[in-house]
């Protein structure tokens, strides 16, 4: 089941764009340069991958420090395995991987610390644009229970595909459709239309 | 998935501007950290333009004010102005060389490679990229501010210590006894803006109050550790760093933006927008309210070195993007002004000036072309020599002779 999401089509598209969409083939040349040590290059990727990083790593864990943190560490980790990195495939879901996989470790080690979240949605912000709709899409997402909230960003934030999802989170596919559908319908109930 | 992108990707969510430029400082200096696969070619026209920009920066600076004047001793380095700017990842490439500082000592600045040290014959970078940097009083290290992070470092380049907080981390000051390192963090929204002092070898570190959007000031010359610092209702109060122990306040209502105390600790000088004020160092008691100026904007002051009669101030002219540096001489009280000389025009701004350890040379933050260094003599200038402090730079200290 591709999950595109009936629930968020009439939330419509966004007004504001992602910072720096890159195209494939700018996408590579970014690379290569970064390779090189070019630091324009460095930040073409970083304005690219970073912003959706730190957002998904947020709605993951719901803590801005922490977000920081697993967004900062993911990119920094990126770059210095760029020498291993298939230049075939494009950057930007070989970085959401790792930010999402770092962001759910820090999710269960929390659990097994048994952390409790502050007021997390105290501080949310709207789109520069649209705040009025962004808020509220974005207190329904971080309201969503974790295992709901998760399986929502990583497909939607950071457009993982089902099947990757299901090996991030280590479950089953249809446990990772089942989790978004039940994730999308409560968002279609909470953010007003 | 459809081509069209999904609404959570427009979410901004909290804390993102802030945490996007400290990730991306970390990010360059990673990348700084890594070998590069293969080399970068040579790009002789890009070189020959800097040469040529250079050379029309020297000579705008050798026919207009105020090179104009003293033409003659205006020597712009035209090396170091040439010099490409080096890419961050490459620190060991050229920073514009500067050679001896014609005052003495060390200057301090934070460019886009790091804090650097000009002066000591190359620049030396001695972290990455970071947000501002202090001398300690005797020039051996320097406290650096990366994002929450404060790091201490010796002019090798040897981390020393460093501690984290939780909110971005501003205006560090290392106390002139050389125990003690101020700094403020927080934000308004977010619990205030708090003062903190932390032990010269990184321990201790404590809130000392709360306070407002100025810079913290130690009192030098005085048994203890004293710190000024402004708080958010107008008051400048002075405490012991250690205890907390309040040892006086003024009243409220006043608009800092920079509190700077003579070097004798006597005479502490608040310096508003538009106005300059003299407090007893001592008691807290108002000596003199300068005059509301109407005509420009004050930016930035620093006491000349074992004066308390003399310091500089640096002025932005309303309605222009022109600044102009200023001696103020006061009466022999330190109290009230009794001249202005005017020793540098600029047509742009002017930052945050320093004076040269035995106080006869004067720099001022200027634009990347390169910074005037004055040569002060008595109300006046009579040499100027040109500074190249690297692209992005912002002057931290000029120290120890």
């Amino acid at each position: 089941m591709d999950a595109q999401p009936e629930a968020l089509r009439w939330i419509g598209a966004p007004r504001v764009r992602r910072a720096a969409a890159l195209t494939r083939r700018a996408e590579r040349a970014a690379v290569r340069g970064a390779l090189r040590g070019d630091a324009a290059a460095l930040d073409v990727l970083f304005r690219a991958h970073w912003p959706v990083a730190y957002r998904a790593a947020w709605l993951i864990v719901r803590d801005a420090h922490a977000a920081e943190d697993l967004a900062q560490e993911g990119f920094v980790a990126a770059v210095r395995a760029l020498e291993g990195f298939d230049r075939a495939r494009p950057f930007g879901p070989w970085l959401r991987t790792i930010v999402a996989r770092r962001a759910i470790d820090h999710v269960r080690a929390c659990a097994a610390r048994r952390e409790v979240d502050g007021a997390v949605l105290d501080g949310v912000v709207g789109a520069e644009e649209d705040a009025p709709l962004a808020d509220d899409l974005l207190a329904a997402v971080a309201a969503l229970p974790e295992e709901q909230r998760v399986v929502v960003v990583l497909r939607h934030l950071l457009e993982l595909t089902p099947t990757e999802i299901a090996e991030v989170v280590g479950v089953p596919r249809g446990t990772v459709n089942s989790r978004l559908r039940r994730g999308l319908d409560t968002l279609a109930r909470e953010v007003p239309r | 998935m459809s081509g069209r992108p999904s609404p959570l990707a427009a979410l901004r969510v909290p804390g993102e501007e802030d945490a996007r430029r400290r990730a991306w400082a970390v990010a360059q200096a990673a990348l700084a950290q890594r070998e590069p696969v293969a080399k970068r070619r040579a790009r002789p026209p890009l070189a020959l333009a800097a040469v040529a920009v250079a050379a029309i920066v020297v000579l705008a600076l050798a026919v207009t004010a105020p090179g104009r004047a003293t033409a003659d001793w205006v020597r712009a380095r035209i090396d170091a102005v040439a010099h490409p700017p080096a890419p961050p990842r490459a620190p060991a490439n050229p920073v514009p060389s500067t050679g001896p500082l014609p005052g003495g000592g060390l200057i301090l600045v934070v460019n886009d490679h790091g804090p650097t040290v000009l002066g000591l014959g190359a620049p030396r970078v001695l972290l990455g990229r970071v947000d501002a940097a202090t001398w300690s009083p005797h020039g051996k290290y320097v406290a650096a501010v990366r994002g929450i992070e404060l790091i201490a470092v010796d002019l090798a380049g040897h981390r020393r210590w460093s501690l984290a907080g939780h909110d971005p981390i501003r205006w560090p000051t290392w106390a002139p006894s050389g125990f003690r390192v101020a700094y403020v963090t927080g934000t308004p929204g977010r619990g205030g803006r708090t003062v903190r002092v932390v032990a010269g070898d990184g321990t201790g570190d404590h809130v000392l109050a709360a306070t407002g959007p100025a810079p913290p000031a130690w009192q030098p010359a005085t048994a203890g550790e004293r710190l000024a610092y402004a708080d958010n209702a107008g008051r400048v109060a002075l405490r012991d760093a250690d205890s907390g122990r309040l040892i006086w306040r003024t009243r409220g209502g006043l608009r800092p933006i920079q509190l700077a105390f003579s070097s004798d600790g006597r005479r502490l000088l608040v310096l508003e927008p538009d106005r300059t004020l003299i407090f007893n160092g001592a008691t807290g008691a108002l000596l003199a309210g300068g005059r509301h100026t109407t005509k420009s904007t004050n930016i930035a002051v620093a006491y000349k070195p074992g004066s308390s009669t003399v310091y500089a101030l640096v002025r932005r002219l309303r309605g222009s993007g022109d600044a102009r540096l200023v001696i103020v001489h006061t009466d022999r009280h330190g109290v009230r002004p009794v001249d202005f000389s005017t020793v540098l025009f600029a047509g742009g701004p002017l930052g945050a000036p320093a004076w040269s350890p035995t106080g006869d040379w004067l720099v001022a933050e200027g634009g990347a072309a390169g910074w005037d260094v004055l040569h002060v003599a008595g109300r006046g200038t009579d040499r100027i020599r040109l500074l190249a402090p690297g692209r992005g730079a912002h002057l931290a200290g000029w120290c120890c002779g």
